[in-house]
C-alpha cells in the first residue's frame, strides 16, 4: 500500500475563524497542481476562504524517518462565488454572450463587491464539449444597481452554450 | 443568563472507492446555492485525477455516492439561574 498521507486545508469562515479539514490518504502521487485543484474544488462547495497564509499540505505520516511533507500556497487570496446569472442572449454576429445578473432577495455576492469582481466564464462547445474559460474584469461595471449586464467576445469557430460563471474577489 | 441557541451547516460527501469500501468527508459552512452540478464537478474531477484514495488498499476513488446538507441545531440549557 501507498504511504499514507494526508491533505489539510486551512481557510477562514465570514467571522474570520480558521477552518481546518483533513482528508486522509490523498494520492502521494497526486501533483501539487492536482492537489491544490481538489483544494479550491472542495473549497469552492462553502462560504469559507482562504486567506494569504493558508497553506495546504501534504505530509508523509509512515515513519519518521520517512516523513516528507510538501507545501503550496493556495493562489490567491480571494472569494469565490458560483454563478447567479439568469439568462443569456448569444449574439452570434458579434460572436459575444450577454450575461444579466438581475440578483435576488439574498445575494450571493454583496452588490458592493461586484464592482471589485473578477469573473472567471466557462462555456461549453455544443460541438465537442470543450470548455473554454474567458477571464476578464469588468471595468465596465462601476455602479452598483441592478440588473448587471456583462458582455464578453468568444473564440468565432463554436458555438458555446453557458455553463457556469464565477465571482472572484481579492480580498 | 439565558439559554444559548446555535445552529451549524455542514456539508456530508460519502466517498466510495473501486473496492467499495467507504468514508465521509465533512466541509463545514457550505454554500447556500450548492446544486448537484458542483457536486457532478468535484466527482468528474477526482475521478479523473485520483487525489483522493481509498484508507486501507489505497483504492482508486470511484464516486461521490451521496452529498447532504447536514443542518445541526443547539441549545445549550443555563444551568446557572
Amino acid at each position: 500500500m501507498a504511504d499514507s498521507v494526508k491533505l489539510t486545508l486551512k481557510a477562514t469562515d465570514s467571522s474570520n475563524k480558521t477552518v481546518t479539514t483533513t482528508i486522509s490518504n490523498v494520492n502521494p502521487e497526486s501533483t501539487n497542481t492536482e492537489l491544490m485543484t481538489t483544494a479550491q474544488m472542495l473549497n469552492a462547495l462553502t462560504r469559507n476562504v482562504y486567506d494569504s497564509t493558508d497553506k495546504v499540505e501534504t505530509t508523509n505520516l509512515d515513519t519518521a524517518t520517512d516523513k516528507t511533507t510538501r507545501t503550496f500556497t493556495v493562489s490567491a487570496a480571494s472569494k469565490s462565488y458560483a454563478s447567479d446569472f439568469s439568462g443569456t442572449d448569444w449574439k452570434e454576429m458579434a460572436n459575444a454572450v450577454i450575461f444579466t445578473y438581475s440578483g435576488d432577495d439574498n445575494p450571493i455576492v454583496p452588490l458592493d463587491e461586484l464592482k471589485d469582481a473578477e469573473f472567471t466564464v466557462k462555456i461549453r462547445s455544443t460541438n465537442n464539449n470543450n470548455e473554454f474559460a474567458a477571464f476578464f474584469s469588468h471595468s465596465a461595471y462601476t455602479e452598483p444597481t441592478l440588473p448587471v449586464t456583462f458582455t464578453f467576445t468568444v473564440p468565432e469557430t463554436e458555438t458555446y452554450t453557458a455553463a457556469s460563471v464565477t465571482f472572484t474577489i481579492t480580498a | 443568563m439565558s439559554d444559548t441557541q446555535s445552529t451549524t451547516y455542514s456539508l456530508k460527501l460519502d466517498l466510495m472507492f473501486v473496492d467499495e469500501d467507504t468514508r465521509a468527508l465533512t466541509l463545514k459552512n457550505p454554500r447556500n446555492d450548492l446544486a448537484s452540478q458542483d457536486i457532478s464537478e468535484l466527482d468528474t474531477y477526482l475521478k479523473q485525477h485520483n487525489t483522493i484514495i481509498g484508507d486501507k488498499t489505497g483504492a482508486t476513488f470511484g464516486k461521490i455516492k451521496t452529498a447532504t446538507k447536514v443542518t445541526r441545531q443547539e441549545v445549550q440549557y443555563d444551568i446557572n439561574t
